[in-house]
């Protein structure tokens, strides 16, 4: 049943088999999540959203068009439904201070030069990520967790596509950015430990 | 060019080494037993309220309408008085129809501005009409 093409199964979910969607949602469920989180920063929100999303997919599964694929098509409405409860809950998002990272984080980054541990890894970066505007975060997410082209980022987003460019560009040079200042950091505390 | 190429492709695995977030165990079913309750919303399928058939007859009527005013109400030679056309001078009229008789007729300008008006409202209604068909069927309109 896994092997079953997403078309097939929303043929069959249309017609009644109401079951076979939990097939979708365990497909999806973890990028969708992914999305949602790096939207909204806080895990219950990120859930709430992905339920809602789902749910919403579920019932306007007979208006997929199949113009694109299944997960494009559910990427964008937990795109825009997270967007819409950001919007609705935007002082309880996550902020982190600059300064705060470039401080405290220096074993972490040291981490990043001589190994990181998975656990570190992630923490690490979704800290940096949190750096970014919204947008940003999402494209970057979409890019290069999703493996999304510009295309299908511009479908998901609705952003143009020179504007999803731009944005991508500047992302990875902040991101670059943060990560050489945090290396800097890194190289000077070494200095000064020896 | 080859090192900030490098640089990206370094920036890349930094960042999937973050991964990705993993929602708690449990989700796939709390989502299911919403889509229990949940039904799939059929698509609305737009249905003109004039269709094809209606606006030919229409456009027939407005043709005859125009024609007919020429015998009804293009002269007032003949009137009977009680602003009804004499229908005998009505068939008299249609029984004198020449070559040149599509010249001849005179359209009061009321009903001639009228028409052009309702013409207008129709081919207004059809363009929004097909504008809609294409968006609901198709996506956005391009």
């Amino acid at each position: 049943m896994d092997k079953l093409a997403d078309a097939d199964i929303i043929v069959q979910v249309i017609a009644g088999n109401k079951m076979l969607f939990a097939h979708l949602v365990d497909r999806y469920k973890t990028m969708a999540f992914t999305l949602a989180f790096r939207i909204l920063g806080n895990r219950e929100d990120a859930e709430e959203t992905v339920q809602d999303a789902f749910v919403k997919a579920y019932e306007h599964l007979a208006e997929f068009r199949r113009q694109s694929k299944f997960s494009t098509w559910l990427y964008r409405i937990v795109y825009n439904t997270s967007i819409t409860r950001g919007r609705k809950k935007k002082p309880a998002m996550m902020e982190v201070d600059r300064r705060t990272l470039l401080h405290e984080d220096t074993s972490q980054a040291d981490s990043l030069l001589y190994g990181f541990t998975e656990e570190e890894a992630g923490d690490f970066i979704r800290k940096i990520l949190a750096l970014l505007p919204d947008e940003d975060r999402t494209i970057i997410t979409l890019h290069y967790l999703n493996e999304s082209g510009i295309d299908e980022i511009h479908e998901i987003t609705g952003l143009s596509k020179a504007n999803i460019k731009v944005k991508l560009f500047r992302a990875r040079k902040k991101l670059q950015e943060y990560v050489d200042q945090i290396s800097d950091s890194v190289a000077l505390y070494s200095i000064n430990v020896q | 060019m080859k090192s900030t190429a490098d640089s990206a492709d370094k920036l890349g695995k930094i960042i999937r080494s973050a991964g990705f977030e993993f929602p708690d165990k449990g989700l796939t079913e709390r989502i299911m037993n919403r889509i229990e309750v949940a039904t799939i919303k059929r698509p609305l399928v737009f249905k003109p309220v004039i269709g094809f058939r209606g606006w030919l007859l229409i456009a027939v009527s407005g043709i005859l309408l125009l024609v007919l005013s020429y015998f009804l109400l293009g002269n007032s030679g003949n009137d009977t008085g009680t602003g009804i056309t004499d229908s005998t001078v009505l068939f008299q009229r249609l029984h004198q129809i020449e070559p040149g008789f599509i010249q001849s007729i005179q359209v009061p300008k009321i009903l001639l501005l009228s028409l052009i008006g309702l013409l207008f409202w129709i081919a207004l209604d059809f363009l929004m009409a097909t504008r809609k068909w294409k968006k609901h069927y198709f996506g956005q309109a391009k």
